[in-house]
């Protein structure tokens, strides 16, 4: 949808310091996951993220938050930069095939380039330690 | 049209709240859309929605409130010429000025017959010092509640009972005028509460 320059304005004073990355990624491996083994990958996965970018520097991690689909089923995880504290709920379907990802960081305090590349690396080393290749960066 | 806002800092709860708000309301009837508009350079909330079989509506490129205002006057304007919902159920970015959507809204309103209807603004009571005493992230929630008609305590049932009475306090002196109203989805306290408001009729936009 077009902007509208008589209505759309300049990024809010009290939005400045936020900045947001994507990554989203096709992952594949041989064998099949389990609905319980593909929660725990989103699981570490927001786990690694939260870890790779606080590392960066971020000020704070305002959210996290990450779908996993896998054929029918699909995994919504999220986290607020509590590693005790990270949700993963899902619509219970078996995975079937590859691993689809899309991934949003919200971060304060740390520009995006880092979050991205941050983010990257946190996906790049849960993906490792389930033996998944990324098909399609 | 009644246009409904579930606004709140990130990670408060609001994606949650909505999948359950909207499922009571189709429950008794009421024919909801859904605007989603993520912060994030790819829209999670809205595919999440989607998933779970709703019918989404997703605003990119910015933040609602300033950034792409003009989107969302567009979109409601297609909503009430193609689909005529009871009501529009917005979910703004963790970041956005509820306030700022409102008069976007009173924009739409000259072209198309949308009324405002309550800004539900979530509060993690899990998350009560940050909320409250952390530089930068304090101002915009305060703005949030400030904004606000009804303030949702979200995630009481993980909460200490300090922390709900910070979050109370403070919540009432920022806004004394706002009903605040404990929120669980886990649970289900105070969804009944909040269907309820989102269901109030209120001022012409």
């Amino acid at each position: 949808m077009s902007a509208d320059p008589g209505v759309d304005g300049p990024k809010s004073p009290l939005h400045q310091r936020f900045e947001s990355c994507a990554v989203v990624a096709a992952l594949g491996r041989g064998e099949p996951f389990g609905l319980e083994e593909l929660k725990r990958f989103a699981k570490d996965l927001m786990a690694a993220v939260t870890e790779k970018v606080a590392a960066a520097g971020a000020l704070d991690i305002g959210h996290i938050k990450a779908v996993v689909e896998s054929g029918q089923c699909f995994i919504y995880a999220n986290t607020v930069g509590d590693p005790k504290d990270i949700t993963v709920e899902t619509n219970k379907e078996t995975p079937q095939g590859d691993v689809s990802l899309t991934l949003n960081a919200v971060v304060l305090g740390l520009e995006q380039g880092k979050i991205h590349m941050a983010a990257h690396e946190g996906m790049l080393m849960t993906a490792e330690r389930y033996r998944l290749e990324i098909r399609k960066p | 049209m009644k246009l409904v806002q579930v606004a709140g800092y990130l990670g408060s709860g609001k994606t949650t709240l909505i999948l359950d708000l909207v499922r009571a309301l189709a429950a008794t009837g009421t024919k909801v859309a859904i605007l989603v508009n993520d912060v994030g350079e790819v829209p999670v909330d809205g595919k999440v929605l989607s998933l779970s079989g709703m019918t989404v509506k997703d605003i990119g490129g910015g933040c609602v409130c300033c950034q792409v205002a003009g989107s969302l006057m567009k979109t409601l304007e297609i909503l009430g010429r193609e689909q005529k919902p009871d009501i529009v159920i917005v979910e703004p970015t963790g970041i956005a000025v509820p306030e700022s959507i409102k008069e976007t809204a009173r924009l739409a309103a000259r072209k198309t017959p949308v009324t405002l209807g309550p800004v539900i603004v979530l509060f993690d009571t899990t998350r009560v010092e940050k909320l409250i005493n952390f530089d930068t992230i304090n101002r915009l929630v305060a703005r949030q509640v400030k904004d606000a008609d009804v303030v949702a305590l979200s995630k009481v049932d993980a909460a200490e009972d300090n922390d709900i009475s910070r979050a109370v306090e403070e919540v009432a002196r920022l806004n004394p005028k706002a009903k605040i109203v404990r929120l669980s989805v886990r649970s289900g306290e105070g969804l009944e509460e909040i269907v309820r408001r989102t269901q109030q009729e209120m001022a012409p936009a």
